[in-house]
């Protein structure tokens, strides 16, 4: 039997006295690319800091078939990359190839193995010119990017993004929506851009007050404006304009 | 801005900025210990540190313009230290006042004197180590010196964060300007007060926020900053100068009360 690279078992999770997330289960299989949605406040981020640790509550979460504790918390930082939706936070060493150095350095890799993974990575996400600049002296397409690099030097198997596309440029938001589909492993990102969802994962949960509305797959489920709208979503125009498409042609025939 | 130009400069290729930062951090060090422990009189004797500043600053090809003004800003500080002395230390009178009954005494000049000569020499000093270094290659330098980790991490979240915080709150006083219709801001104490504590709020929870980013990626209470430094002959060449001048100009001047 395949081992699904992250399951959640029950989680639920208290903010001061308000319970945020409602005993949420699923399974997300190894290659996965899964969006989760919903509007403000609706507890995805709150779901997404729980895969690789950084919040802990009642239920279970397990990772590659490891149950996610103290003891193997260390061991599963280093399999699960999170991204932060604000690249500041994201980037906080002096450099950029200190920032992108410090997950390997974390992980006990030698000082010339973990400056040969930051730099290999800044290569891919084309920064190597950038490599000793400070952050904040970057675009935001860049800071964007470099977050990302700091992640890819970890080679982690599974990517946990949050908002990866705010702040961002047409151009910009282009090239991290080609970035992400060739980012190998599972993917799992929260985004309120549906159409870079819709681009990006083939599976989309759709969260709504800390309890999980829906799980399919993301064509079928975004097309569902009934299932969107009381969750505060709308169907992206591409997918309006397609069902227009089709209910056109089937009136004409 | 100006962040971004010292930055800009400390990437020179000069020797001087190629020299290893763990000669050129104690070697800053020393120089600004030195000149605060000499005597204050007589103050001509300034002149040696003075040229071996020059020296270095011209050595390294800085703009030299940019660096003094630089330097300026922190002279108010030191004048406000050394303003009050000629009026309290000393007993030969040079001259008094009347109407306030105060008196301005020579030792005390001599001191003022001397503390803004030594300020403004530190300050060079430390301008020089600043504009031939880069701030990463600095804080590396503190790891491989083994200054406290604490105190590097401090160091590095302030040179990172800094330039964040001056952001916000020049888009908070943006903001007040743009609502305050032309006018003069009624209250500005008590919204500047508010624009603090926000501020403050807002550091508290970035901080937290990247606290986390960090645990993300397997922090476990180290920082492990790069070092890959090499000595080399120019480095060692460098430090006996230094050291040569040191223990020259120590010689010549007996130590007197430092600042």
């Amino acid at each position: 039997m395949k081992i699904p690279a992250l399951s959640v078992e029950k989680l639920s999770f208290w903010y001061h006295e308000k319970k945020v997330l409602h005993d949420i289960s699923f399974q997300i299989n190894p290659g996965e690319r899964v969006g989760v949605v919903g509007r403000n406040g609706a507890g995805k981020s709150t779901l997404l800091l729980h895969l690789n640790g950084l919040l802990r509550s009642t239920g279970n979460v397990y990772v590659n078939g490891v149950k996610i504790e103290k003891k193997s918390l260390a061991s599963i930082r280093s399999q699960v990359g999170f991204v932060f939706s604000d690249t500041e936070d994201q980037l906080f060493m002096p450099t950029i190839i200190e920032d992108a150095a410090f997950g390997p350095l974390n992980m006990g890799l030698s000082l010339e193995e973990a400056y040969e993974k930051a730099d290999s990575a800044l290569a891919r996400m084309r920064l190597t010119h950038l490599r000793n600049s400070t952050p904040h002296h970057l675009s935001d397409g860049e800071r964007r990017r470099a977050a990302i690099a700091t992640v890819l030097s970890m080679n982690p198997s599974i990517w946990v993004l949050d908002e990866p596309g705010a702040n961002l440029d047409c151009q910009s938001r282009r090239e991290l929506i080609t970035l992400l589909r060739s980012l190998n492993g599972t993917v799992i990102l929260a985004s309120h851009d549906l159409d870079l969802v819709l681009q990006v994962c083939d599976r989309i949960l759709i969260i709504e007050a800390g309890k999980l509305i829906a799980d399919g797959k993301v064509k079928e489920v975004l097309s569902d404006e009934n299932l969107m709208k009381p969750c505060g979503l709308e169907v992206p125009l591409r997918l309006q304009i397609e069902n227009a498409s089709v209910h056109y042609e089937e009136k004409a025939l | 801005m100006h962040h971004r130009r010292v930055e800009q400069i400390a990437l020179g290729r000069s020797w001087i900025h190629r020299l290893d930062p763990r000669i050129k951090l104690p070697a800053a060090l020393l120089l600004v210990a030195t000149i605060a422990t000499r005597p204050q009189e007589p103050w001509f004797h300034f002149v040696a540190p003075l040229t071996l500043i020059l020296l270095g600053l011209l050595l390294a090809k800085l703009p030299l313009g940019f660096v003094f003004s630089r330097t300026l800003m922190v002279l108010p500080f030191v004048a406000m230290v050394a303003l009050f002395l000629p009026f309290s230390q000393g007993e030969e009178v040079v001259h008094c006042f009347d109407s306030p009954g105060i008196c301005i005494y020579r030792e005390g000049l001599g001191a003022a004197l001397a503390i803004l000569l030594k300020g403004i020499l530190a300050i060079m000093t430390v301008a020089w180590l600043v504009f031939t270094t880069p701030f990463n290659h600095l804080l590396q330098a503190m790891r491989a010196l083994k200054v406290p980790q604490v105190v590097v991490a401090v160091l590095a979240f302030l040179f990172r964060y800094l330039d964040i915080m001056a952001d916000e709150s020049m888009r908070m006083r943006r903001a007040r300007l743009a609502r305050s219709a032309g006018r003069r801001v009624r209250w500005p104490a008590r919204s500047t007060g508010g624009m603090v504590g926000r501020l403050f709020l807002r550091a508290l929870d970035r901080a937290e926020r990247v606290y986390r980013a960090m645990l993300a990626r397997g922090f476990d209470g180290e920082i492990r900053l790069f070092a890959k430094f090499v000595l080399k002959k120019s480095d060692l060449g460098f430090a006996s100068v230094l050291l040569v001048f040191v223990c020259i100009y120590g010689s010549f001047t007996h130590a007197g009360r430092g600042i």
